[in-house]
């Protein structure tokens, strides 16, 4: 799992964030300000960096140029101004992410810029099913189960965003694409043959009123 | 059409109208009487010739009747000489002389007289005939009026030429002098159009050093035009100064919204223990608070703004112990101590809610800048009030800064305690609702001073 140093002088935000990376998979390593962020980066070198623009000590922008070449990073910026998002891109920053966000948006976000970076998770166990990430295949006690696309595209973004309820409309829109003009019944009929398919009818859980969840039991 | 072209224009057919009015009167009266003095002579003269006339022709008959004839002649032959055309018919209706003649004229009774102006069919001229009728013949004389209206006719013609003229010269005088006077005008104009073109000032305008009206209206428009400038400028500071405290107010609702949101989604859509439970929803209680306190301090900020406190007589030692009081909580917690020194009590007229909540602000302020251990001190010395701390004081760059909305010297610890990040911008509108000074003296590591300074007029 990927390693992810969060630099953001809010502590709720910080929290926040290394909450649900945590939920996810992933290794939060929270810094508070740009001094510490630069040393981080150099002492633990995390797989990614999500920097604040506006913090004290040393701003965001003053720590990519430091650390550009060393880490991948997204910023954080409250500022909805034009001339940070370029500038942002233009440092050579992966992506940008405009606060207030929603936690999904970040995951996905963090997800690709670690896809593009190999960073990303391959394989996914989870009781007598293994997935293989990259090679789009799934096996039951090592026996392989055929999905149809649609199929593996949900089981996807289950375990992407893992422990972490989805909304149908928020699974529609991303394993359907945004115009899928399917309502959100589609979507209970492939949980119900992911479920029986991968034998996981307890860890793929109904959340009342919400949507879906893949429950790991430990976190990680 | 413009003012001056108008005026000249007006000022023109005025003068025309006024001259050649006069001059026609002029002329009118002046042919009226001339021709009257010219019939009256002609008239006595007819008369004169009448009567002479008729006492030779008496005398000639009587003498003898064969002279007649030669007395006629000599008679037409002495007219003539003097201008006049002669005619006589005797009573068998036998002419001498020739005479245009009317009807009126040739009806006219023994004993009278009758004239007219007639034209002569012969050469077209205009004649002035009077016939008298005698005993037992008609004598008339005439008078060719055709060289008194070609005489006329030229003085007539002399008199246009002048008025013409004198409006000509008038046309061109008061052109150049309507083009001069209307100069500043011109140039008032532009400078009107230049100001509303917005474009900057770059001479003087030279009618202003005038004396006249158009001299006040240049120095008004002058005047006006720098009172409009300020308040321009005015208007422009304050809009940038909202748009500020917009954008930062829009910035410092955004990060305990995002928190708020996240940890409510983190609650309805995962599963945790009842450690992980508490530790959101108190982050969501924090930042909640932290919002509250921000819209409480922004409505008194707009209240300040828009209008004056009541003002009440105000203790000003026991307002410092309320304020120390309330804050020693805190302090302790932290390990500072807070000491008060106020010997005598000064009266002041302020509002107490506000002025408690300036202290408590400036005092929460220094024992947030304290270390454990270390002592913050009030102390009121007549109308002055210092609040001293031995805290991390400041360097001359953020003290600057320190008063704006949203500006935090420590960013990280001061949002970590809830500060909502107006105290300051909130003290100093206290401060000036009061017409009272504050003043911050600091430098890094040796700590902070305030002091506020109420003065006698202590009303706005």
């Amino acid at each position: 799992m990927a390693r992810i140093l969060i630099a953001e002088d809010d502590t709720s935000i910080n929290m926040l964030i290394a909450a649900n990376l945590r939920l996810v998979g992933h290794t939060p390593i929270q810094v508070y300000d740009g001094i510490e962020a630069v040393q981080a980066v150099r002492t633990q070198h995390p797989d990614l960096l999500l920097l604040d623009v506006m913090m004290p000590g040393l701003d965001g922008f003053s720590v990519m140029e430091k650390v550009r070449d060393e880490v991948p990073v997204i910023f954080i910026t409250a500022r909805t101004g034009l001339e940070d998002r370029l500038q942002g891109l233009g440092y050579g920053a992966e992506d940008y992410i405009v606060k207030p966000f929603e936690i999904l948006e970040v995951l996905a976000r963090i997800e690709n810029v670690l896809r593009r970076t190999h960073k990303n998770q391959n394989e996914f166990r989870i009781k007598d099913v293994r997935v293989d990430l990259d090679g789009r295949h799934v096996y039951l006690q090592d026996q392989e189960v055929t999905l149809t696309p649609q199929e593996f595209q949900l089981l996807e973004i289950l375990i992407i965003n893992r422990n972490l309820a989805l909304s149908r409309e928020k699974i529609l829109e991303t394993a359907w694409g945004y115009d899928y003009e399917g309502d959100t019944r589609t979507v209970d009929v492939h949980i119900q043959r992911l479920r029986k398919k991968l034998n996981l009818e307890q860890e793929i859980q109904t959340v009342y009123k919400v949507g879906y969840r893949l429950q790991t039991g430990g976190k990680g | 059409m413009k003012y001056w072209q108008k005026l000249y224009l007006s000022v023109l057919i005025l003068f025309i109208v006024c001259l050649g009015g006069g001059f026609a009167a002029l002329a009118q009266y002046s042919i009226h009487t001339s021709y009257n003095e010219r019939k009256d002579a002609f008239l006595s003269v007819q008369h004169i010739v009448a009567e002479r006339l008729s006492s030779d022709m008496t005398a000639v008959r009587k003498r003898d009747p064969g002279a007649v004839l030669p007395l006629l002649r000599l008679y037409v032959e002495r007219m003539r000489r003097q201008g006049y055309m002669f005619w006589v018919e005797d009573a068998e209706g036998n002419t001498y002389g020739y005479l245009p003649m009317t009807a009126e004229l040739a009806a006219v009774r023994p004993g009278e007289r009758g004239y007219q102006v007639i034209k002569n069919e012969a050469d077209g001229h205009r004649c002035l005939v009077a016939v008298t009728a005698l005993s037992d013949f008609r004598f008339g004389l005439g008078d060719d009026l055709d060289a008194f209206f070609r005489d006329w006719h030229r003085t007539l013609l002399r008199y246009l030429i002048l008025v013409l003229s004198l409006v000509l010269l008038l046309a061109v005088g008061l052109f150049f002098v309507l083009q001069r006077l209307n100069r500043p005008i011109r140039e008032l104009e532009a400078e009107v159009d230049r100001i509303t073109e917005g474009a900057p000032k770059q001479q003087k305008i030279q009618a202003a050093d005038r004396q006249d009206e158009l001299g006040e209206l240049a120095r008004a428009l002058d005047q006006m035009e720098t009172t409009v400038q300020q308040q321009m400028q005015e208007l422009k500071e304050e809009s940038q100064a909202r748009q500020t405290l917009i954008d930062n107010l829009g910035h410092e609702m955004r990060t305990p919204l995002t928190a708020i949101k996240g940890f409510a989604q983190f609650l309805q859509r995962t599963e945790q223990d009842p450690e992980e439970t508490f530790k959101s929803t108190e982050i969501i209680c924090k930042e909640s608070d932290r919002l509250l306190k921000l819209s409480e301090a922004l409505v008194q900020l707009s209240v300040l703004r828009h209008e004056a406190p009541k003002m009440e007589t105000v203790h000003l030692k026991d307002l410092l112990q309320f304020a120390v009081d309330s804050t020693r909580t805190k302090a302790e917690e932290r390990g500072v101590s807070v000491q008060l020194r106020a010997e005598e009590d000064t009266v002041l007229q302020g509002a107490p809610a506000l002025l408690e909540s300036l202290m408590i602000n400036l005092i929460d302020n220094a024992v947030k800048a304290s270390k454990p251990g270390d002592r913050v001190s009030v102390t009121a010395e007549g109308r002055c009030v210092r609040i001293t701390d031995m805290g991390c004081g400041m360097d001359p760059e953020t003290l600057q800064k320190i008063e704006q909305p949203f500006f935090r010297a420590d960013k990280a610890r001061s949002r970590q305690e809830g500060s909502a990040g107006i105290g300051l911008a909130l003290c100093r509108a206290i401060v000036d609702a009061h017409g009272a000074s504050m003043t911050f003296q600091s430098a890094p590591g040796t700590g902070t001073v305030v002091e506020i300074i109420f003065y006698d007029s202590a009303t706005t």
